[in-house]
């Protein structure tokens, strides 16, 4: 299992435009990662593991269908690949990092008057292409609100 | 001087195929596709099964997801395999995995050729890690949401975007995967395991629904001219079921007419 624990995230409440949409969205996501699912927590950093959708903080769940972590081609099939040359027009690796957008409007709204929030995820490799630690990579997360 | 003489195309009268919901197959229909999938299993080169199941992952991995090509690939993806089920039987259509409103897999996909088929990818290689036949574990995992996923499906059907509609209906797709467990929750395998084509058509079919509500509503402007891999076909030959030859319904029946 992993645990993930964001650094505060602002956001701005304001009650003569209430949030009616909000979003986390996790940005570069590796896709060579085993498949997995996910809950996501907010202000609950040591919620625990077997908590479940009952957790206080509970916000959402996700899966994500992953490549796998066990390469199945010869050293280096699974790299990213750089452009061999200015004249490379072939397409881009189906391998690329995704974004990942997790609807949390219901759990954040009930934070609205906090204006802040930290996000907590914990993951679980599904079993089948790989049982990483850690299956979820990503380079940033965009907490985002719709009035 | 050459005389070219091009001969008209012969008209064809098109009528559309409908794809159906699995579970309102009748038991007809059942064997009709089972037939066909065996038949296609029995077909070693590029014209049968093993061969189309290996775009998705292992080996040729042509597939896109969490990506705006996700939909239109998948769609091109369906409609080949789907021809190559015709080549067979012209009669046999797709079928769609109703997972908002089911909360099992469809009872045809539970027995016979539906329920496994073999593994065995195009490649000059074969590891020993590698399965041999499609095996599932449905609503095994439970850190999985149980089906149906009618909220997802409804929240996706309310997205202003193709954009922000793609997001939404490939968190339900990966739950579905995910949910069913297997080789179905690996990419690799997913299309190996005669489910998968009725997962995705719910997909295409979500799409479909959508893209009725928001006439005019397209992929980023930058990838419609972009191929379909393998094939020549583009995001915007794709946009329009109709102009594939197939569209989903509740339920379709036709009467003779005067001739």
């Amino acid at each position: 299992m992993q645990r993930w624990t964001s650094k505060p995230l602002r956001f701005h409440h304001d009650p003569r435009a209430p949030i009616k949409g909000a979003a986390l969205e996790l940005i570069g996501v590796d896709q060579r990662v085993p498949s997995f699912t996910a809950n996501v927590y907010l202000n609950n950093p040591k919620v625990p593991e077997d908590a479940g959708t009952e957790g206080r903080g509970y916000a959402a769940t996700f899966a994500f269908f992953g490549h796998g972590e066990d390469c199945w081609g010869d050293e280096g099939h699974c790299e990213l690949p750089d452009a061999v040359s200015p004249f490379d027009q072939r397409a881009e690796s189906t391998f690329q990092p995704a974004n990942v957008t997790v609807p949390i409007t219901d759990a954040l709204t009930q934070l609205a008057q906090d204006e802040q929030v930290r996000v907590t995820i914990l993951a679980w490799p599904v079993g089948t292409n790989g049982s990483s630690d850690e299956p979820l990579r990503f380079d940033e997360l965009m907490l985002v609100t719709y009035s | 001087m050459t005389v070219v003489a091009r001969v008209q195309p012969r008209a064809v009268r098109a009528v559309l195929k409908h794809r159906k919901a699995a579970h309102k197959l009748t038991d007809a229909e059942v064997k009709r596709l089972r037939e066909t999938i065996k038949a296609a299993l029995k077909i070693s080169d590029n014209r049968g099964y093993q061969y189309y199941a290996g775009w998705h992952g292992v080996p040729f991995e042509w597939c896109w997801h969490h990506h705006p090509l996700f939909l239109p690939w998948h769609r091109a993806y369906l409609y080949f395999f789907e021809l190559s089920l015709q080549r067979i039987d012209p009669e046999v259509t797709l079928p769609w995995w109703d997972w908002t409103a089911l909360d099992d897999v469809p009872k045809p996909f539970r027995t016979g050729a539906l329920a496994s088929a073999p593994i065995k990818p195009f490649t000059s290689v074969r590891r020993s890690n590698w399965p041999d036949r499609t095996f599932r574990t449905p609503g095994e995992n439970p850190r999985v949401p149980p089906l149906p996923y009618r909220n997802l499906y409804e929240e996706a059907m309310e997205a202003p975007s193709f954009t922000s509609f793609n997001e939404r209906i490939t968190e339900a797709h990966d739950l579905v995967h995910v949910w069913t467990g297997g080789t179905m929750s690996d990419p690799a395998w997913a299309a190996y395991d005669p489910l998968f084509w009725s997962h995705h058509c719910m997909v295409d079919r979500a799409w479909r629904i959508w893209q009725h509500h928001h006439p005019g509503a397209l992929p980023p402007a930058f990838y419609l001219d972009q191929p379909l891999r393998p094939r020549a076909i583009t995001v915007r030959q794709v946009l329009d079921v109709k102009q594939l030859g197939y569209d989903y319904a509740q339920s379709a029946a036709t009467v003779p007419g005067t001739a």
